[in-house]
Formats: C-alpha cells, sequence, structure tokens
C-alpha cells in the first residue's frame, strides 16, 4: 500500500444541534483517486471545509502526511501541507490569462523589479507541460473550454507543489467528452505522487476513474471501499441507505380538471416539449445539470422567450412576455438561488411576503395590520421564529424557504412552479415544506411543478415525473414507477 | 423548551431557558438605541449648545434662520435617497436644482414671464432630466454613477449656455416672497420643505408605491420574479428625484432671489452626507425620509452651534466627515452584532428540534 496523505479519524462536526458530520474515519493513499459521494446534505462540504481549516471540527483528528495537525489548524497550515482545494468556480480570474492566473498564486518571475512577463510565462507553459497539457499562456482564461479551464486550476495546485487535490464537482458543467480529457489530467497526477480526492454526484465518473469511493449518509461514514467491487445500483443503494425495494411512495392525489397545457413548446435550451399539469398533481421535471429542467421553469413564468409552441392556463391563451404578466395570471414562481433572486435578505419577513401583488390585495399599508394578518400564518407555516418584522437574513435557509411558501401560498395561486425548493435546506424544514406542498395540493386543488435535480425528492414529492434528457422530454413517469432509483436510473441512462 | 400545539403553534412553557429571552432584550434595547441615536443626539445638542451660549445660540430667530437654511438641503437630499431606494446612485440633484433655479429667475427677469409659469416651467425642467436620468439608466443600460454625473456636466453646460456664466439679478418681489414670508409663524421655505418630507414619507412609507420601491432597492431580481415592474420602478424613482430637486431649485430662486450657475452645487456632499447619515436612524439600514430630515438638522445644528462657540472654519467639515464614518461603522458594526444574534438564536431553535 502507497503511504498515506490524509488520514481523518473521528472528525465530528455539528451546526446547533444537528450532527454535519458524526465520526467519519477517512483516508486516502498517495497516487490515489479517491471518490468521495453522497446526497445532497449528507455532509460533503462539510467535511472539506473542516480538512480545509475553514472550520474547526468540534472532536477528531487531522494527519497529513504522517503530520498530525494541531487544535488551531487554519487554512494557511493546510496550504503549507501542500493541500489544495479546486472548487467548482476553480477561482480562476476569468480576464487574466492563463500565465497571470498561475503566476497569482504561484508568484511571478521579476527581474530588477520588474515583471519579466516572457519568464512568467514560460513558467506557465512548464507547469502546464508536466500534466501533459499544451494551452497557451497567454489566452484570456475566460476564451478556454470550461474542460481546459479546469485543467489550469489542476495546473496551478501542481506548480505550487500540491500533494493532495480535493476536486468539488469539477465536471458538473462538463460535456461527456470534456469531462474524460479532464479525468486523462487526473490520471497524470498519480505520476505526480499527488492524492486526488473527487467529490461527485456522476456515479459513472466514480466507478471509471476512482481507485477507491467513500460514501457519506447523514454526516457518516457509510463505507469505503474498491469501485472495481461495486455496481452503480450497489453504489446509489449505499447513497440512499436502503435497497430499491424498500422505497416508501408519495400519497396518491386525486387530480382535477387540466390547469396548464404545454403543446410543442421551444425555447433557447428546451424543446420541443408537450405536457398537461392538471389540478391537485405535483409533476416535477428533472435531469442531468445539462438536461434544461430548470430553463423549462423559466419559460413557462415568461423569463425565456419561446421560440416555438403554445401553452394554455385554465383553456385560455397564455403566454407570458415577463414575470409580471405570469403573476396577474396567478402563476408563482420560487426561484433555485434563493438568496440571489428568492428573497430581498435585508428586508423583513412581512415586506417579503407582501411583494407577492396577491398578498398585496388583502391588507391595508399599515405595519400593524400587515404583521397581524401575517402572524398565525407564519406559524401556519411553521416559521421560526414566527416574527413578521425581522430581516429574513437572520432566518435559518430552512425558515427563509418557509417564508417565500407563505409569501406565494397563503394567497393560493392557480399554479406553482417551484426549482430546487429544499436547496440549503435542513432536514425538519424539508419534511415541513413536502408536507405543506401535498396538503395543499390534494385539498385545495392546486397544480404544482417541481424542477428539481434532486432525484429522491422527485420521487417523495412528486405524484408524477417528467425526465428530460438535453433539452427533450425522454419518459414521462406515473407516481406508481417512482423511486429515487427508478428516477436516478431513468436521469442517468437518458436514451 | 418550546413544543407545538395542537394548531402547530409553537409555544414556550414560562420557565423555561430564559437565556434566549434574555438575549433578545439585550439585542432590543442595542436597537432601539440605534433607531433613536441620531435624534436624542440632536435634543442633546440643542440643550448644550443653549446652555453654554444661551442668548446667542437657542434664540427664535436662529432656530428660524438655521431651519430655513436647510430647507433646500431638506429637498435635495430626499432628491438623492429616493434613487437610493432602488439602489441606484443619483449624482445630479445638485445640478438639477441649479438649473430650476436658474429657469425659474431666469425666465421672470430675462424674458419678463410671471412667475408661476416660471415656477411650473422649472418643475417641468427638472422632472424632465429626472425622467431621461432614468431612462438612460434602465434602456441604454448606463450605470446610474456614470449617467447621473454625466448628466450633472451637460446641466451645468444648459446653465452656462442660458446666462453666459453672469448672474441673473433682481428677481420680482412675487418671486422671492413665495420663501420669504411666514407662514403660522414659521418661514415658509420651512413649511414647503416639510411638507414635501411628509408626502414623501407617506408615499414611501404608507402606499404600495413605496413598498414596491423599497422591493427593488432590496433584491430587484426578487421583485421582478414577483411581478414587480422594475423598470417603471426605477424610472419612477429618478423622475421622483427630479422632481424634488426642481422644489429645492425654485425655493433657492425665491430665497436668493437670483440665479447663478452652480447655485446649488454646492450642497452636493451636505446631501449625501445627511442621506447616509439618515439611514443609520429610525429605520437603521434603510434609506428613510425621517431618518435623513433628523441628520440634515443634526449636523446643521451641531454646525451652527460649534460656530456660536467660536470653532474655527476648517473644523467644521472636518466634523461633518467624521460624524458620517463614525455613524455609517456603527450601524455597520451593530448589523453584525444582530445578524450574529439572530444566526445563533436560529442554531439554538434547530437544536431544540432534535
Amino acid at each position: 500500500m502507497a503511504p498515506v496523505a490524509l488520514e481523518v479519524h473521528d472528525l465530528t462536526k455539528a451546526y446547533g444541534g444537528t450532527l454535519a458530520l458524526a465520526n467519519v474515519d477517512f483516508e486516502v493513499a498517495v497516487g490515489e483517486i479517491h471518490g468521495l459521494c453522497g446526497e445532497n446534505g449528507a455532509g460533503k462540504s462539510t467535511f472539506v471545509r473542516q480538512v480545509a481549516g475553514i472550520e474547526k471540527p468540534d472532536r477528531g483528528e487531522i494527519n497529513l502526511f504522517g503530520t498530525k495537525m494541531p487544535r488551531r489548524y487554519g487554512q494557511v497550515d493546510a496550504a503549507r501541507q501542500g493541500c489544495s482545494f479546486i472548487h467548482q468556480d476553480l477561482g480562476l480570474v476569468p480576464s487574466l490569462s492563463v500565465a497571470d492566473n498561475i503566476a497569482l498564486t504561484v508568484g511571478y518571475a521579476v527581474r530588477r523589479g520588474f515583471i519579466d512577463k516572457a519568464q512568467t510565462e514560460t513558467l506557465a507553459e512548464q507547469a502546464l507541460e508536466r500534466l501533459g497539457l499544451a494551452i497557451n499562456p497567454r489566452k484570456m482564461v475566460q476564451e478556454l473550454p470550461l474542460a481546459e479551464r479546469a485543467q489550469v486550476a489542476i495546473a496551478r495546485a501542481i506548480a505550487q507543489d500540491a500533494r493532495l487535490i480535493f476536486l468539488d464537482e469539477p465536471t458538473a458543467s462538463l460535456q461527456a467528452r470534456e469531462a474524460k480529457a479532464l479525468f486523462v489530467t487526473l490520471e497524470q497526477l498519480r505520476n505526480h505522487q499527488v492524492a486526488c480526492v473527487l467529490i461527485t454526484h456522476r456515479i459513472d465518473e466514480i466507478l471509471a476513474w476512482c481507485d477507491r469511493v467513500t460514501v457519506l449518509r447523514d454526516g457518516r461514514n457509510v463505507t469505503t471501499v474498491q469501485t472495481s467491487s461495486l455496481t452503480r445500483e450497489h453504489l446509489i443503494s449505499l447513497m440512499l441507505g436502503r435497497d430499491a425495494d424498500e422505497v416508501d411512495s408519495a400519497p396518491t392525489h386525486g387530480t382535477g380538471d387540466v390547469v396548464l397545457t404545454v403543446d410543442g413548446l421551444r425555447s433557447d435550451f428546451v424543446g420541443p416539449v408537450s405536457f398537461q399539469v392538471r389540478a391537485g398533481e405535483i409533476v416535477g421535471i428533472t435531469g442531468l445539470a445539462d438536461a434544461g429542467h430548470l430553463e423549462l421553469a423559466g419559460a413557462l413564468f415568461g423569463l425565456s422567450a419561446l421560440s416555438e409552441g403554445t401553452m394554455q392556463l385554465d383553456q385560455q391563451t397564455y403566454s407570458p412576455h415577463s414575470p409580471r404578466d405570469a403573476v396577474l395570471r396567478g402563476v408563482s414562481f420560487v426561484p433555485a438561488d434563493r438568496v440571489g433572486e428568492g428573497i430581498a435578505a435585508e428586508m423583513t419577513v412581512r415586506e417579503n411576503v407582501f411583494m407577492n401583488p396577491r398578498a398585496r390585495a388583502l391588507s391595508g399599508v399599515t405595519t400593524r395590520d400587515e404583521t397581524r394578518i401575517l402572524r398565525p400564518i407564519l406559524n401556519q407555516f411553521d416559521v421560526r421564529p414566527p416574527d413578521p418584522n425581522r430581516p429574513l437574513s437572520t432566518f435559518s435557509g430552512g425558515n427563509q424557504q418557509k417564508v417565500v411558501l407563505a409569501k406565494w401560498m397563503w394567497k393560493l395561486p392557480r399554479l406553482m412552479i417551484l426549482c430546487e425548493p429544499t436547496a440549503g435546506v435542513d432536514a425538519g424544514a424539508k419534511i415541513e415544506i413536502y408536507r405543506r406542498l401535498r396538503d395543499t395540493c390534494s385539498r385545495e386543488g392546486l397544480a404544482v411543478i417541481v424542477a428539481s435535480s434532486d432525484y429522491q425528492e422527485i420521487a417523495e414529492l412528486c405524484t408524477r415525473a417528467l425526465i428530460l434528457w438535453r433539452g427533450h422530454l425522454i419518459r414521462n413517469m406515473a407516481e406508481t414507477e417512482l423511486s429515487t432509483e427508478s428516477v436516478t436510473e431513468a436521469v442517468y441512462h437518458g436514451h | 423548551m418550546a413544543e407545538r400545539n395542537a394548531d402547530g403553534a409553537i409555544v414556550s412553557h414560562p420557565g423555561d431557558a430564559s437565556g434566549r429571552e434574555r438575549g433578545r432584550r439585550g439585542l432590543s434595547v442595542t436597537t432601539e438605541l440605534a433607531r433613536f441615536g441620531v435624534p436624542v443626539l440632536l435634543i442633546l445638542l440643542i440643550i448644550v449648545f443653549s446652555s453654554l451660549s444661551p442668548d446667542a445660540f437657542f434664540t427664535l430667530d436662529n432656530l428660524k434662520a438655521t431651519l430655513a437654511t436647510q430647507s433646500v438641503l431638506v429637498l435635495l437630499a430626499l432628491a438623492a435617497m429616493v434613487p437610493f431606494v432602488v439602489g441606484e446612485f443619483d449624482l445630479s440633484p445638485a445640478a438639477n436644482a441649479s438649473l430650476a433655479n436658474v429657469v425659474c429667475a431666469g425666465f421672470i427677469i430675462n424674458q419678463g414671464g410671471s412667475t408661476w409659469l416660471a415656477i411650473v416651467l422649472a418643475l417641468l425642467a427638472s422632472t424632465i432630466v429626472g425622467f431621461a436620468n432614468g431612462l438612460v439608466v434602465v434602456k441604454l443600460r448606463v450605470p446610474a454613477l456614470i449617467a447621473t454625473l454625466a448628466m450633472a456636466t451637460v446641466l451645468e453646460g444648459v446653465q452656462l449656455l442660458y446666462t453666459g456664466g453672469g448672474q441673473i439679478l433682481g428677481a420680482p418681489e412675487s418671486l422671492t416672497q413665495i420663501a420669504r414670508s411666514e407662514v403660522l409663524y414659521l418661514p415658509a421655505a420651512v413649511v414647503y420643505a416639510a411638507a414635501v418630507a411628509v408626502v414623501a414619507y407617506v408615499v414611501l412609507d404608507r402606499r404600495v408605491v413605496g413598498r414596491r420601491l423599497y422591493a427593488v432597492g432590496g433584491n430587484r431580481r426578487a421583485a421582478e420574479l414577483s411581478g414587480v415592474p422594475v423598470q417603471r420602478y426605477v424610472v419612477g424613482a429618478f423622475t421622483g428625484a427630479g422632481v424634488l430637486a426642481g422644489i429645492g431649485g425654485v425655493i433657492l430662486a425665491s430665497r436668493l432671489g437670483n440665479a447663478t450657475v452652480g447655485s446649488a452645487d454646492s450642497l452636493l456632499l451636505s446631501m449625501f452626507a445627511a442621506v447616509f447619515l439618515g439611514a443609520t436612524t429610525i429605520t437603521p439600514g434603510r434609506y428613510n425620509v425621517p431618518g435623513t430630515v433628523v441628520a440634515v438638522l443634526f449636523l446643521a445644528v451641531a454646525l451652527s452651534g460649534m460656530q456660536y462657540l467660536g470653532a474655527p472654519v476648517w473644523s467644521q467639515p472636518l466634523f461633518n466627515g467624521l460624524v458620517l464614518i463614525a455613524a455609517v461603522s456603527l450601524s455597520a458594526w451593530m448589523a453584525r452584532r444582530n445578524a450574529a444574534a439572530a444566526r445563533k438564536e436560529q442554531l439554538e431553535l434547530l437544536s431544540a428540534d432534535e
């Protein structure tokens, strides 16, 4: 066995009362590519934050290359030990050249106090060559294809003498061919005696390229196994923590009239797509990152123009040119990026809720009236604390999302479109949000569309699922067919 | 700990962990202090200065004079504030007010026009300028700071063109008496400024329009996804700023009785100081009308008080600048503290679930 690069023992971290990491043991050998996987919220990023020295673990030991790290271990120590962390955004400056980006961390070549441009470029070229990359160091990073940008980030880490590299979802936005090029580069790392931890959702990549894989679930290390002994089904069941046959199915809903009819819709990334949504249905739209399910949800709300096709809402022509048109027709939209697009974080709960023009009509504009109206509603939606006059930024992600739901749901819309409704939401709030959506659907006949990349969510929440593949609708799964495994299968297998 | 009753409402038992309660009370004391810090300081200053120099400072005449001088600044500060509400910077209100001053006085003196028509023309000009600012920002996508800086420069050119660079002197009494007369024992200028401030407060705080404006400033994208026609509101905010600057310019024309190029330009920095200081008080963290008015008065009283006590001239801009830095950094610190306390509370609530 090769020498150990990173050894973690009994790592434990609590946020408030939730254990984000519980007694995690972990080990990566020099020259190994080690996969780290688990569902959203399984503790992957918490784990990385502890090892990177960004947060202090509550308990546990981190050994790097045989040296025990002290209690007061920080980001600088991690870097000194040769740890390098490459996040999805890569940490490159797009408007600077490749050579500049490498020199920013590695250092510029300097002659008589001035930057030696030629020498800096040569150094960058050498750093790239070490990984067998022929990228022009004079090119701007923004001109490079995504895969090459990731390669530059890796070459930069190597140039800094990194011995342990963490890659967080490096292939999330890459096409299959590009992803392959990136993995060929990662293979090169073995020759440089570098250890690599790959955090990814793509099961195929783990099976194809990693030596071993560690599965995290609910903050625990479920297992670390050789990938050669794994099948994809086995790995999925390890991530989900149960076998395919014991999956709980969502409750059955009665369905009513057709609320939305989409006929031959085509927009920038999507189409042609045709489907219907009935009252009382929760229709999931899902797929891989490039499937276009979020774009489709946006198109239904007037966020992008339709190049072809028609829509009908309640048997009447529906062609929203802006979110305003959609809202006025009784369509609500919960965006995926809650903080960026969904809420005004520095404004109060009350102001956020009353941003909904339909909620508006029910009240006066006085703070006192609105506060009085809102308090019982916040209790109903289980917002904690149920205080209408606090800035939303002071609430946890789960409670913020409950406020967003309250904003749109207490004055019922006709159709509600939710994108990634439980991203960054704690487990308790997630259950509450699901319960609330299901209840309202079955009791009030609300029609709901959920665009989500969380296949478990699609399986547990939805009464029907539409699977997209590169913008095309490839499968319509009925409620009885829905399980996390079947959705995951459908999404990955595409055609 | 807290549990839920049959309706799903959270019930706290009276005897349970009161640490959280105490924490919150501590929080609210500092919050109240932040809200009323500037008004309380204002009152303290008035008391201190009038006791230090009883016969000179706190006389009715002095008070009236201070208020009258500040009336134009109040209007301009409000003009600067409204675009901030939607998250945009407007550098042009001072130049726009100067324009209104020149148009108003010029039309009466040079063209021999009637006073009322002059006022209407001046307000119209300023409104158009504000509207144009909004269009340039929204439709041409020019960053507001640049657009309004350019507009201010253009307006200076227009004033030079009209006046030829000289002073326009000799406004008739029909113009000067508008601001100089007294209404209800107060200088008329003060009454106008107060009335405009009340209207601005009602619109921003008690009308749907105001809520929408704040929503656009809070998160433009979220407001848009909520069905707010964001572009219209941004143009509206700039137009509103134009109207307010125009009123300020007309009152300035009436108080001065003449017109020169850039007559309101010297107020540029003071008006921003008042807006930022105002945002730290009454409703801290938010640009607001009462806060802005109180801030104008606070700075005015502090400065005129120092004058009466014989403080040298150089100490005044020094004071203005330092107060601004102190107030804004204090409120930023307070906001961080409140956020940290609230985060802790959310974690406690989460752990109560376990």
